[in-house]
């Protein structure tokens, strides 16, 4: 059965899947508050619809700043917002890819 | 980027919120992140709270802290002491209370008119009968009700400050007193209606029996034990003349089935 998403957390995949891939460039891209988004992000990764990978330290340094936290979708995440994009069709609209 | 100790500090505290296994790596992402927010960062950093919150009831850890009665009083006496630590040692709400008390000493008065009043709305609106249940262990139940509001009302007065200081608006804090009141008495009351009359821990296994509107008259609701196998609470969905708020006694024989 494929899982019903709310608007956030489609919209949460959506720009994932265009590229921002950490809990900072999401709020900046939706405009949704920290408080609303890091707990989706949790929720979709404990749901398996995205997995989250830490940067490597070397990269970090290298950068002199800290390491991130990336978000990637999974299978399953893929075909969830393909099915949200049907549901809530102006998605792709709102967050364009 | 740099950041000033106070983000540290919210997001340290919020980490205290987070379940033990999780906590190191949760405020190493919050960390990481804010050293790239531009743009208001505390509003950033108080939307940790919310996360933390969200994890600490996901991995159902919150639950056992507030079970037994000793427990919950201990996690209650944490939060008043965490509070009344921002209260005390961060410049501000302290000596404002103190200057405030100086010009116009009515002013806790005013305070404390804030929470009775914010009890008189609760008591109000908020069901506080027991229904059939056993009428033993009342003083004990009224003190641990008693020892609960005790806690609760320091930590709403000394929490909405603090409150007020980390959002920098204190016209916030009377309008905060009063809501934080009224949530944490209401809450108060209906946990005192989930605990156990016997050792007062609060039950558990919530379950639905019957089915809504299935027959005329058909009994429906919820029914919880206690752990300790002291008996069962049925909770008629819809309070009635003939079904009512009941408990039912387990005697030694059941003590087998419980931990």
């Amino acid at each position: 059965m494929e899982p019903k998403l709310s608007h956030t957390a489609a919209m949460i995949l959506q720009v994932i899947h265009c590229g921002c891939v950490y809990g900072y460039s999401v709020m900046e891209t939706t405009g949704l508050p920290s408080g609303t988004v890091y707990p989706a992000l949790r929720r979709l990764e404990q749901d398996g619809l995205i997995r989250s990978q830490w940067e490597r330290q070397s990269v970090a340094d290298a950068g002199q700043r800290p390491p991130r936290k990336y978000y990637k979708l999974t299978a399953a995440g893929r075909a969830a917002l393909e099915a949200s994009r049907n549901r809530y069709p102006l998605l792709a609209k709102v967050v364009p890819q | 980027m740099t950041r000033r100790p106070l983000h540290s500090l919210v997001l340290q505290t919020a980490a205290l919120l987070v379940p033990r296994e999780h906590r190191r790596d949760w405020l190493a992402e919050w960390t990481s992140e804010l050293w790239y927010v531009s743009r208001r960062p505390l509003r950033f950093c108080l939307g940790s709270f919310r996360d933390a919150l969200w994890l600490r009831q996901s991995h159902g850890t919150l639950a056992p802290r507030l079970q037994s009665p000793v427990k919950c009083l201990v996690f209650l006496l944490a939060l008043a002491a965490l509070a009344a630590v921002f209260f005390f040692r961060t410049p501000g709400p302290y000596g404002e209370i103190v200057r405030a008390c100086r010009r116009q000493p009515a002013i806790l008065l005013t305070h404390l008119l804030v929470a009775v009043l914010a009890f008189l709305i609760v008591s109000a609106l908020t069901p506080t009968s027991h229904g059939e249940y056993p009428q033993s262990g009342r003083i004990r139940r009224g003190a641990f009700l008693t020892l609960q509001f005790v806690l609760l009302v320091p930590l709403v007065f000394w929490g909405t400050f603090d409150l007020a200081k980390l959002l920098s608006a204190s016209g916030l804090q009377p309008h905060a007193s009063l809501i934080g009141y009224a949530v944490a008495f209401r809450w108060a009351l209906n946990d005192q209606r989930r605990r156990c009359p016997v050792c007062l821990r609060r039950l558990s296994g919530s379950a639905s029996i019957g089915h809504f509107a299935h027959n005329f008259l058909e009994w429906y609701g919820t029914e919880l034990f206690c752990l300790k196998g002291h008996g069962l609470l049925h909770v008629p969905e819809i309070a009635t003349t003939y079904s009512t708020r009941r408990w039912l006694d387990l005697d030694r024989s059941w003590s087998t089935h419980f931990s």
